[in-house]
């Protein structure tokens, strides 16, 4: 395969591989996140 | 129409879950720093999300995938500047750090501190003009999409987006940022999913070496090479890229809120770090979906804009089309409560706090802060309706919106640097003063004027122009008011 498309390729699979991976981590522990900061809003109303 | 009625289904059920999880969060706001900034709440996962999300719109894709479409895959250059200026600040935490640890809402609050309220004033209008108009064509070409990817009448469109934006309005105003994260997070899920889901299925589905040898016959050597001659993406624009995403990621007031969230500094670096790849994806993944529509779309549109929508259409098996329109509402949906938000707060604590403070001798105080961002939010969103329906340009998409937020980033970014890092006396007749920054947010807007002649420079050569021009600005007003007004021993050095 010619430099440039080769090129393009490995960046097109850089980006759509690492962007998959990183929306895996993102909605497994995002939602941790957002239980705890609903808790801490309820806890904040509850308390004052 | 080109919706069954499961995929209506879809998009209805989308719809309702975002309304009740933005309204939900409206009974935990109490004060302007949990309406503005969440309480400063945000961990690393929610804040890659909503930064995200909201900086991925329809319109980022028809943008992206006009480039890609009308260029090549040498259009894919666009991503790399992203990436490695991510990538820097989250090492090296430049501007980012500084601006975390002074605990600020706005940019132009930096201003005030540094330089005065007349330079927070230029610094908020010109944000507000650039920033407005380059969200004003959002819904008209956001349409077009919507219009394509349905097909629903012209007619209808009108009133699609009206709903759309009204139930925008209605989580963010309500809500404020804390029921923008919370809704970004559900609309992250989804956009990965139909990004992802599109950009594989298509890959295969067209093949490779279908793909080059059609950019290669179609534009020869530049749809491969952007360093190639006739390119618009070559040397000059990678160079104003590295810069103009400098600016972008350091101080556009719709990326800093979401840092400005975030718990805790090392929290807001991290998200930069991380940012550096989903920020390469969320460029080249829709400039490939460009070259992709120019492989596989056998008619081809007299608006390039079309062609994404149309290739949607023919790729996406039925029963897929709802849940692809879900996710791409999901990601517009997410990008207008952020920018509303944001240009909103601009105007209400940059341009009517600062005036009325300057006429009253009085701080606004937060209840009425509040009413101004919701009634900005409305008006905004009218002139969006009107500017959206009548901008026309020959341009690139991607140029006209660059060169529209231009109008206040080279200025921002020269005199944001000016102010944090030479803005003491052992910098001299260099030391950051109100007259340079003055100076640099109007030489640094001349540029984006010039782009809005009926003949003008290439876009690049004007985007460097800008950064040139603001350094010489803030360099001679500093020393003109350095030698004339010296900072006295003990005061401050506005």
């Amino acid at each position: 395969m010619k430099l440039w498309p080769l090129a393009w390729l490995i960046l097109l699979a850089l980006g759509v591989g690492g962007f998959a991976a990183v929306s895996v981590m993102i909605a497994v522990k995002g939602f941790g996140e957002l239980k705890a900061i609903l808790k801490k809003l309820k806890r904040d109303e509850d308390g004052g | 129409m080109n919706l069954s009625a499961v995929d209506i289904a879809i998009v209805g059920a989308y719809l309702a879950l975002t309304i009740y999880s933005g309204t939900y969060a409206k009974k935990y706001i109490k004060d302007l720093s949990g309406f503005l900034v969440a309480e400063r709440s945000m961990g690393l996962n929610l804040g890659l999300a909503s930064l995200i999300s909201s900086e991925i719109g329809i319109i980022t894709y028809m943008y992206l995938a006009e480039a890609g479409y009308r260029n090549g895959l040498a259009a894919l250059m666009i991503g790399i500047p992203f990436f490695l200026v991510f990538l820097f600040l989250g090492r090296t935490g430049f501007i980012i750090k500084p601006l975390l640890e002074l605990r600020i809402m706005t940019l132009p609050e930096l201003f005030e501190r540094k330089y005065g309220p007349g330079v927070r004033f230029l610094a908020g209008l010109l944000m507000a003009v650039g920033g407005i108009i380059n969200f004003g064509v959002f819904p008209g070409v956001e349409a077009k999409f919507i219009n394509t990817v349905t097909g629903l009448p012209a007619n209808a469109i009108l009133w699609t987006m009206i709903v759309l934006l009204a139930v925008v309005l209605l989580y963010t105003a309500l809500g404020g940022m804390i029921s923008v994260i919370f809704t970004n997070y559900i609309q992250y899920i989804l956009l990965s999913l139909g990004m992802v889901f599109l950009t594989v299925f298509g890959f295969f589905k067209v093949g490779w070496p279908q793909i080059v040898s059609t950019v290669e016959k179609t534009f020869g050597a530049r749809g491969v090479n952007p360093f190639a001659a006739g390119s618009p993406f070559g040397w000059t624009f990678f160079f104003w890229q590295l810069l103009f995403q400098l600016s972008v990621l350091t101080i556009a007031p719709y990326i800093t809120m979401r840092i400005f969230s975030a718990k805790d500094s090392r929290t807001g670096t991290r998200i930069f770090t991380w940012s550096s790849v989903m920020f390469l994806a969320r460029a080249v993944i829709p400039v490939f979906w460009g070259v992709l529509a120019l492989s596989c779309l056998t008619v081809k549109p007299d608006d390039p804009l079309q062609a994404l929508p149309l290739m949607i259409v023919q790729l996406t098996p039925k029963g897929l089309l709802g849940l692809m329109l879900a996710a791409f509402l999901a990601a517009s949906m997410s990008t207008y409560a952020s920018y509303l938000l944001s240009w909103s707060s601009i105007i209400a604590q940059d341009l009517v706090g600062v005036t009325y403070k300057r006429l009253s001798g009085r701080r606004l105080d937060d209840r009425r802060l509040l009413i101004v961002n919701r009634a900005t939010m409305a008006g905004i969103i009218v002139f969006m309706i009107w500017w959206s329906f009548s901008f026309k340009s020959e341009e690139l998409l991607f140029f006209y919106l660059l060169l529209a937020v231009n109008l206040f980033l080279a200025g921002t970014l020269i005199s944001a640097v000016f102010g944090i890092y030479f803005h003491d006396a052992r910098f001299g007749l260099l030391r950051g003063r109100s007259w340079g920054a003055a100076l640099a947010f109007v030489l640094g807007a001349v540029p984006t004027v010039l782009f809005f002649l009926p003949s003008h420079p290439p876009v690049s050569r004007l985007g460097i122009w800008s950064y040139a021009l603001a350094l010489g600005g803030m360099v001679v007003g500093s020393v003109a008011q350095n030698i004339f007004k010296p900072v006295p021993k003990t005061g401050d050095a506005a």
